[in-house]
């Protein structure tokens, strides 16, 4: 599950163009909002095309996005579960 | 059903850089742009050397995106151009090409929607990338 999260976080700095180090981000820091990543819709966008490609996880309709694209935490949660 | 997609694009003489549908659905569209001497801009783009502006290019692959996401909708087409990603431009296209320009749909999400975009003058590709657009 850690592993997850690392590779998230680095996902988000290289495909999000970040400027911060994937250890800065914690596990609950807030993806889209001030106090947070600050991430726009658009960001989000590439983000579902990011998991879709590196970890095979569909996002394709906007309350599931909402659901899930909320945090590192949220995400790991929604890629384990589609494990299953 | 081409030429009348084609009719649901906004723009109009002369800032519309599709001549031509060659294929439309809703996941992908194929469309042609013969670049003409006569275009305005090649009056100073370049005087001594006339060249069709890299901009336009991706002007076109987003008129074609824009089109591929109003497919099977009626009324006219409404997506902006939100963000052009690392388009890479491999030659110059001149008077006298024909430009053709693909454009796949890799993702929509609520309206906003990823393409991955090229664009070729016989068989040899020009321009390609990515670009998204919104309809909102």
């Amino acid at each position: 599950m850690s592993d997850i999260k690392e590779k998230l976080k680095e996902m988000l700095v290289k495909r999000l163009k970040l400027k911060m180090e994937a250890k800065a981000i914690g596990d609950n820091t807030a993806l889209f909002g001030e106090g947070g990543l600050g991430l726009d819709s658009i960001d989000a966008l590439e983000l579902v095309v990011g998991l879709q490609k590196e970890f095979n996880v569909v996002i394709n309709d906007k309350a599931v996005a909402e659901k899930v694209l909320i945090s590192v935490n949220t995400i790991a949660d929604f890629i384990e579960g589609a494990k299953t | 059903m081409k030429s009348e997609a084609l009719d649901s694009l906004p723009h109009s003489y002369p800032f519309r850089f599709i001549d031509r549908i060659l294929e439309l659905d809703s996941k992908k569209g194929i469309a042609v742009k013969n670049i003409s001497v006569n275009e305005p801009f090649f009056q100073g783009h370049f005087k001594e050397e006339p060249i069709f502006p890299g901009v336009l290019i991706i002007e076109a692959m987003a008129e074609l995106s824009g089109l591929v996401m109003n497919c099977g909708k009626t009324g006219k087409t409404k997506a902006y151009l939100a963000r052009v990603k690392d388009i890479k431009f491999k030659t110059v296209v001149v008077p006298g090409d024909q430009l053709v320009i693909e454009a796949e749909l890799e993702q929509n999400l609520s309206g906003i929607a990823s393409f991955s975009v090229k664009a070729s003058v016989s068989n040899n590709i020009v321009a390609d990338g990515g670009l998204v657009m919104a309809t909102a």
